[in-house]
């Protein structure tokens, strides 16, 4: 559905964004994810068809983008960050407005704008002034200016950026919802918005791609084995020996000191089912067991581990 | 072009002017100045050709409606122009820009030229709405006196022509910055520059003196003022026109706009 190619785009002698190339299957909805000016903006802009690449090529549903922009921009509802709205009109005027632009024919431009408010839940606020409404309600005109002509391919930058968790949540099942139908590229710094609504992430930094993957191979492929966080009450040498003898223990190192004699540790092991035998030797050697835990790589791990390239 | 998104566009432009405040204060100045400068200026024609009948052998030959009202009354009326016209294109790209609703504006599915043939239309219905409250003096003259209006009329195109070559300039210029009064005071100087520039024309030699001379913008006006319509001035206004139409597509076309 959308194909980008050796995607690079330079700002005079600034590298925006670095010979990039993804595929987008119809029907995905794919995180774009990257610490700030990382250049999601940027290749939205370019999808979009706001500015053309420097270099390479970008295809949508198999056309290309500086050939037939008017046939890509018909097929594209785009909601940028900060959701730039005219506030001097009302959500209706504003709307039809927009159907208008669009080329939505005139006889199916009512129906649309009825099905659009419908959809993001603005239907009571129709007559009102955009200028006064609440961010969260913007934030919903701008989805519903972005699906007003029933696009293929949504493309949203930050959507949930300035809203309180309310709204967040409202606006995350908005976009679920849209799942299926339509083909979703959203852009976003909040790791869990991606865990919780994307299929597949593509990780973005300094303007070159680190990562792609679906969402749950992703954490799954830089999980190696279980980790364990400890806090025990033994001496630390002897301690961290004694675990290390013991059959399927990859890893074990102090990570903190807590008290006097107490100390945290991570053991990273093979198998889960290995913790027991952690516990046996505690008791067995009667130190105290203060704390166990499991510890699960989230999707933040994965990031930070690829943007700053550590070791996890 | 399809005449549906041009449409929107003029639309949306119209509705967004009138919900300003500018709008109205733009509109009655205006209407309110051209009132009191005829109203003045037929006044003090009335009394010279009064006292000119009191004394019957002087100068009455010399009299005419054309040159003794509307000839002041026009290049009093561009004057104005300069003044507002640059307060109503200010923030015809200005804004979109500052408001970053132009990004959305460019990813729709419609052409550049589109967008700016809209909203230069829309600004040109506006000062046609405005020049009503000139039409409507001269047909009150009219009806109190009997005078041939064709040659009148031949100022009001004259009007619209400067009309469009101001709008179009102030345009462009609105195109160029994010900041409507940035935008304002360099259409201002620009437009007056054009205005005065014949006046250096004595002191540069008859070659350039005729140069500065053809691209006053004041110059083209007189011959409308005065109730002749010369297809040069037309074509003069028209090709200003056009001139800032594509340097206007162009700015939009270009990297530092979008980026």
């Amino acid at each position: 559905m959308i194909e980008l190619k050796n995607v690079t785009k330079r700002f005079g002698n600034k590298i925006a964004v670095d010979s990039i190339s993804f595929k987008v299957e119809k029907g995905d909805i794919v995180g774009f994810l990257g610490p700030n000016a990382a250049g999601k903006t940027t290749t939205m802009r370019i999808i979009t068809g706001f500015f053309p690449p420097t270099e390479g090529s970008v295809k949508i549903a198999g056309y290309d983008i500086s050939k037939d922009s008017m046939t890509v921009k018909e097929k594209i509802g785009y909601m940028p960050e900060n959701v730039p709205l005219y506030k001097e009109l009302t959500v209706y005027s504003y709307l039809k407005f927009i159907a208008e632009i669009k080329g939505v024919p005139k006889s199916k431009i009512d129906g649309r704008i009825d099905k659009a408010m419908e959809e993001v839940g603005i239907t009571k606020v129709k007559n009102t002034i955009i200028g006064k409404l609440s961010k969260g309600f913007k934030q919903r005109v701008g989805l519903a200016q972005a699906i007003i002509n029933d696009p293929e391919i949504l493309i949203l930058d930050e959507p949930t950026v300035g809203l309180d968790p309310v709204q967040i949540i409202e606006i995350r099942n908005l976009i679920k919802n849209m799942k299926g139908e339509r083909t979703i590229i959203l852009s976003t710094h909040i790791l869990p918005e991606v865990s919780m609504t994307c299929d597949k992430v593509i990780i973005i930094n300094e303007g070159k791609i680190i990562a792609q993957e679906e969402v749950k191979n992703l954490t799954k492929a830089s999980q190696k084995g279980t980790k364990v966080y400890l806090e025990v009450e033994a001496p630390k040498t002897q301690f961290i020996s004694e675990i290390k003898k013991l059959k399927g223990v990859i890893e074990a190192q102090e990570i903190d000191k807590i008290e006097e004699g107490i100390y945290s540790y991570s053991i990273s092991m093979e198998n889960s089912k290995d913790i027991k035998d952690i516990v046996n030797k505690i008791v067995k050697n009667d130190w105290g067991l203060l704390e166990l835990r499991k510890q699960q790589v989230t999707l933040e791990d994965v990031f930070l581990k690829l943007v700053t390239k550590e070791e996890l | 072009m399809d005449l549906q998104k041009f449409l929107a566009i003029y639309k949306k432009e119209w509705k967004t002017f009138f919900s300003l405040p500018i709008a109205y204060a733009i509109l009655v100045v205006f209407m309110v100045l051209s009132g009191y400068f005829f109203t003045s200026i037929a006044n003090y024609y009335s009394m010279v050709s009064m006292r000119s009948m009191n004394q019957y052998y002087r100068s009455m030959m010399d009299l005419n409606i054309i040159d003794g009202i509307f000839r002041p009354y026009f290049h009093n009326m561009v004057v104005i122009l300069l003044l507002v016209i640059p307060l109503i294109t200010m923030r015809v790209f200005a804004e979109e820009k500052k408001d970053g609703t132009a990004e959305l504006l460019f990813t729709y599915p419609v052409k550049d030229t589109t967008v700016v043939l809209a909203k230069y239309s829309a600004v040109m219905t506006i000062f046609g709405l405005m020049l009503t409250g000139t039409l409507c003096s001269m047909i009150i003259l009219r009806i109190i006196t009997a005078y041939d209006i064709l040659p009148a009329l031949a100022g009001i195109l004259g009007l619209l022509l400067i009309t469009s070559a101001f709008a179009m300039l102030g345009i462009f210029v609105s195109t160029l910055t994010e900041s409507q009064i940035v935008a304002a005071v360099i259409s201002f100087g620009i437009l007056l520059l054009f205005f005065v520039i014949s006046w250096a024309s004595q002191s540069v030699g008859p070659f350039f003196g005729k140069i500065l001379k053809e691209l006053s913008i004041i110059e083209h006006f007189d011959s409308f003022s005065k109730g002749l319509i010369d297809t040069s001035d037309i074509i003069f206004y028209i090709n200003f026109t056009i001139l800032f139409f594509f340097l206007t597509l162009r700015i939009l076309e270009s990297k530092q706009w979008r980026g």
